[in-house]
């Protein structure tokens, strides 16, 4: 057994690092050392979406280590809420499960359940923080442990086809105006500018993203990161603008006037079939683009006014060892086949966004430009980092916005009404500067 | 009746103009359950060039549906008979026996039927994962089963109480016991509310959406409903022609529940249940 | 012992069951067969949960972790109600109620009148046609609407422009006004059917000798609807009224798949309250505010129902 020479012990360890009466009850879970393991068996469960593309990452592990049994399953989670991953770490029928992203509403609640592991041994036993960006690492720690490891990351922007920008003789806007003239010419030329979906799970907050970001700066006041991690609000002046930005171009023709009646599928169907120039999606999309277009697309961030175009990244697929997890050794070493093995490999193939620094340069040509790959600084895409309340006060309220109902500053306030809630019920660190 | 002449043929527009908004939507979907993506897109309302009715051929085997009516019916089938069972059962006891508690009972039922499974969805949920039931069909089958089971056993109740008391007297005194008058009297005699109650509980639990979309989480467990409800589109395209398809398929079971016994069903509902 | 409770409960049971006689308990022992099963079902199934509902919602819970929270009393009444959401939901529902009491059931009984007391031919056909809706279950039913609705194939609008009014485009699922009405007639399109296949069976039980009188007296086909066939419903009437009640306060399996998974858009608009108590059950974490609308919503469909029956009885014609 190749067990880690660590000479503290997990409690004085977490003692250590001053996280409380909490931790270290969950720490009182944990016994075991962390190895490389010569044998094993671990059940792993994943969403059925990104699943897919874990079949074939799942079958390579099982080629190179032949030692270690998996049990994969795949778990339709996409229409209903946040219960699954509880249920099968509750009931101790996981070792390893993908808990979508390392934000507020999804790791926070298993954390302060008690139902997860920290992973810090497995992150020095195989060296991650060589291998994993270390913002993805940072985001998810927290009181100064590693809980979740994100294998992707994912960005949104407007996609387009490249011979549909050459044929109206025009680049990816740098300004808001270059992005108004646009959009005209495309209006001009009858088609839909930008389409976007509302209906079901809606991506205006995708716009909204943008915008803001561009408006507001990477960071301090009025940035996006300010409001998650420090002292800002959702009122402030670059957020309302960008709400104020999206209503302005729907006014004028420029946003898909059936964008409050229609879901991102039938965007993606106007904008595959042609009927639409620009469609808002994300990294995602990137598969279904290259399987449909084959060379002839990529993707922008659009500016918002007064702003140059600026990248809003998350992390995502979030892998987490629960604690009742029987053979977490195993789990690990599938991990790290994902960061810096042939998992890597496979997942960047497909077009993921991973977030390790392996094999970077396999990556197709409208990833390789992607602020993660060149080091480029970018804004936060907060999906995910908001808790029921403050997502469904943002997501509403946009459309609300769209239909009339609202101002831009009402719908502000009431995000940050939502917030605050979601903090005060305890949805949400009090203290989060930590994890910027 | 006056229906002559100019009127009768009144009659027949008004029918058919009040018929037309529920037919119409269906007759439109069955047709573009053979026609192709492109096609709704552009003009939904034309015919499609050929029936293509190898969208039924993906919706069954590709998309899976084949599993998801297995499902269905396993569960729907589960809850028929067990809610055939327990309200025969619950009904001829609160409706014929006499035993301490009965009204309270009665009253437990009333109000088992004015509470909706959403003002206990959360520890009702937790009931379940507590008896190690999350995501697997047995869940669904029992939840379903006692929420829907208090209107079942109100009917038989009613059902119970229109046959003549004599029937049991006379059993009775022929020395039957409580047990045989049930069994052998009663419930044979109640045979046609007991289907009125299985077509209800089948038409019901076939319908339900709720309780699959809490219970189940394996896409291999889903009940046709949930599945339609939930199925996503090819390769982040719309695909219209399989869910229409699909949604066509699940009218099976309840075609053939119509056309065989709603004859049955509509004497059964009348005979006793709720003139009572 | 007060009256209510020696009748409800059964005050001193072993005396009881000595005084017995032994038919009676040989009655008590089938009845305690008879009733455990379902009891047991219930009990586990619905009166435990639903007890448990109300004591979470006087606890600050969030569903998830070991312990149960503070006891926060009414707080967290005052913290589900004080928003706008909860406010369109408690519209919408209350709307909505009104909407399945009145709606369907007229609609089916009228259809099953005229289908039943004219001579129309093919009744079958007839029969087939009110009933075509019910093949599909109401979820099944909302997601094809979603198609119906759409603003450009949908089947509706499709409709519009092929009859000629190429500028008329209503965003039925999109725009907050219309958005609850276009999810309400799914509601109607689905169970019109089942309230005419009652009143159906209802109407065919008359006794057809009414009829014939009516018709040597010389009244008119509305009086005959008027004063014989609405009266002889008159029960099958009150139970169909109470279903779509219940169904039309809790019509879930219409708005989910309508608006999923941003429920109850746009905008709130279509919220209603089990909407809201899945959105915070089942997609966020806050148990307790569920719990809290759960027995708001339990106190809404009792008192309603209970009202309604009242209203009923008190208006039920004296034989």
């Amino acid at each position: 057994m190749n067990t880690l020479s660590k000479g503290v012990s997990r409690r004085e360890m977490l003692k250590l690092m001053g996280v409380g009466a909490m931790g270290a009850t969950l720490g009182s879970q944990i016994a075991f050392a962390q190895s490389v393991p010569d044998s094993g068996t671990f059940r792993f469960q994943i969403e059925s979406g990104p699943g897919t593309d874990f079949v074939a990452v799942v079958d390579a592990f099982i080629e190179e280590h032949p030692e270690i049994t998996v049990e994969f399953s795949q778990v339709e989670a996409a229409v209903v809420g946040v219960d699954w991953q509880r249920i099968a770490m509750e009931a101790g029928a996981v070792d390893l499960i993908s808990n979508e992203n390392p934000k507020f509403l999804k790791l926070d609640p298993v954390l302060k359940a008690g139902l997860i592991q920290p992973l810090d041994g497995y992150r020095d036993l195989y060296d991650w923080d060589e291998w994993v960006l270390a913002a993805a690492l940072r985001r998810s720690s927290r009181g100064g442990q590693l809980w979740t490891l994100p294998l992707y990351y994912e960005i949104c922007g407007a996609s387009y086809r490249k011979s549909v920008l050459e044929s109206f003789d025009v680049g990816e806007p740098q300004s808001w105006e270059e992005f108004i003239a646009m959009l005209e010419k495309f209006k001009a030329a009858g088609l839909i500018p930008l389409t976007n979906g509302h209906r079901g799970f809606s991506q205006i907050q995708m716009i909204h993203y943008q915008f803001w970001a561009s408006i507001g700066g990477l960071s301090g006041p009025g940035s996006i990161t300010d409001v998650i991690f420090g002292e800002g609000k959702f009122t402030d002046t670059p957020s309302v603008e960008a709400a104020q930005a999206i209503l302005d171009i729907y006014n004028a023709g420029l946003l898909d006037p059936d964008v409050l009646s229609i879901t991102q599928d039938d965007g993606n169907e106007r904008f595959i079939s042609g009927a639409a120039a620009l469609n808002v999606t994300g990294t995602w999309f990137y598969s279904e683009m290259q399987r449909q277009f084959d060379d002839d697309w990529d993707m922008l961030t659009m500016p918002g006014p007064g702003g140059g175009p600026i990248w809003c990244t998350g992390e995502t697929e979030a892998m987490v060892i629960p604690a009742a997890a029987q053979d977490p050794d195993a789990a690990a070493l599938f991990l790290d086949f994902c960061v810096k093995g042939t998992g890597a490999k496979i997942l960047l193939e497909r077009g993921n966004l991973l977030a390790t620094k392996a094999f970077g340069e396999l990556a197709i040509p409208q990833i390789q430009r992607l602020p993660i790959i060149t080091g480029e600084e970018s804004s936060l895409l907060i999906f995910g980092w908001l808790p029921q309340n403050s997502q469904d006060a943002y997501q509403q309220g946009l459309g609300g916005i769209l239909a009339g109902s609202i101002t831009p500053a009402q719908w502000a306030q009431q995000v940050q009404d939502a917030w605050e809630r979601d903090i005060e019920d305890g949805q949400i660190p009090e203290d989060r500067s930590d994890l910027l | 009746m006056l229906s002559t002449g100019l009127m009768r043929y009144a009659l027949y527009a008004l029918v058919i103009l009040l018929a037309l908004p529920f037919v119409f939507p269906s007759a439109w979907v069955l047709m573009a359950s053979f026609s192709t993506n492109t096609q709704i897109t552009m003009d939904s309302l034309a015919l499609p060039d050929r029936p293509y009715v190898e969208n039924y051929v993906h919706a069954w085997t590709g998309a899976k549906f084949s599993t998801f009516v297995y499902n269905s019916l396993a569960v729907s089938g589960s809850v028929t008979l067990l809610i055939g069972v327990l309200a025969t059962m619950l009904g001829y006891a609160v409706a014929r026996l006499d035993f301490p508690g009965r009204r309270l009972l009665l009253l437990l039922i009333m109000m088992a039927i004015v509470t909706p499974v959403f003002s206990y969805l959360e520890p009702l949920t937790r009931v379940v994962r507590q008896l190690g039931l999350a995501n697997s069909r047995t869940a669904v089958i029992l939840t379903t089963t006692a929420t829907f089971l208090p209107v079942p056993t109100l009917l038989m109740r009613s059902f119970f109480l229109q046959l003549p008391e004599e029937l049991g007297d006379a059993g009775r005194v022929e020395g039957a016991s409580e047990w045989g008058v049930f069994r052998h009297i009663m419930a044979p005699l109640a045979r046609s509310g007991v289907l009125t109650v299985l077509i209800f509980a089948f038409l019901w639990s076939w319908n339900d959406l709720l309780l699959p979309a809490v219970f189940l989480q394996a896409p291999d467990k889903y009940t046709i409903a949930y599945a339609i409800t939930t199925l996503k589109p090819a390769g982040f395209r719309q695909d219209h022609v399989t869910m229409f398809a699909a949604s066509i398929i699940s009218t099976g079971p309840m075609i053939v529940v119509y056309l065989l016994l709603m004859r049955r069903f509509i004497a059964g509902l009348t005979v006793g249940g709720l003139r009572g | 012992m007060s009256t209510l409770g020696s009748n409800l409960f059964l005050p001193r049971p072993l005396e009881a069951w000595r005084s017995a006689s032994a038919k009676a308990r040989e009655q008590w022992r089938l009845a305690a067969f008879l009733v455990a099963p379902a009891l047991v079902l219930m009990g586990v199934f619905v009166f435990y949960p639903a007890l448990q509902t109300i004591g979470l919602s006087f606890y600050k819970w969030d569903g998830i972790s070991p312990d149960m929270g503070d006891f926060v009393g009414f707080k967290t009444y005052a913290r589900a109600t004080d928003n706008y959401p909860f406010s369109q939901a408690i519209k919408n529902s209350l709307l909505w109620g009104v909407v399945g009491l009145f709606v369907p059931t007229i609609i089916g009984l009228v259809a099953a009148a005229l289908v039943e007391d004219t001579n129309l031919r093919p009744k079958a056909l007839f029969r087939f046609a009110f009933f075509v809706p019910y093949f599909f279950s109401m979820a099944v039913a909302a997601a094809l609407f979603t198609r119906v609705y759409d603003p450009s194939y949908g089947m509706i609008n499709q409709v519009i422009h092929a009859l000629g009014f190429t500028d008329i485009k209503p965003q039925w699922l999109g725009d907050g006004r219309i958005a609850i009405y276009a999810a309400m007639g799914v509601f109607v399109w689905h169970e019109t059917a089942f309230c005419y296949i009652v009143f159906t069976a209802a109407i065919q039980q008359i006794d057809r000798s009414l009829y014939d009188a009516a018709k040597v007296d010389g009244a008119s086909e509305v009086q005959v609807f008027r004063y014989i066939t609405i009266p002889s419903v008159r029960d099958v009437a009150t139970f169909v009224m109470t279903i779509m009640l219940i169904v039309g306060l809790t019509p879930f399996a219409v708005v989910f798949p309508l608006t999923t998974p941003g429920l109850g858009g746009p905008y709130y608009s279509t919220e209603i309250l089990p909407t809201l108590i899945f959105k915070k059950a089942r997609m966020g974490y806050n148990a307790s505010e569920a719990a809290a609308l759960g027995v708001i919503l339990l106190i809404l469909v009792i008192g309603i129902v209970t009202a309604f029956l009242w209203f009923r009885e008190r208006t039920a014609p004296k034989d």
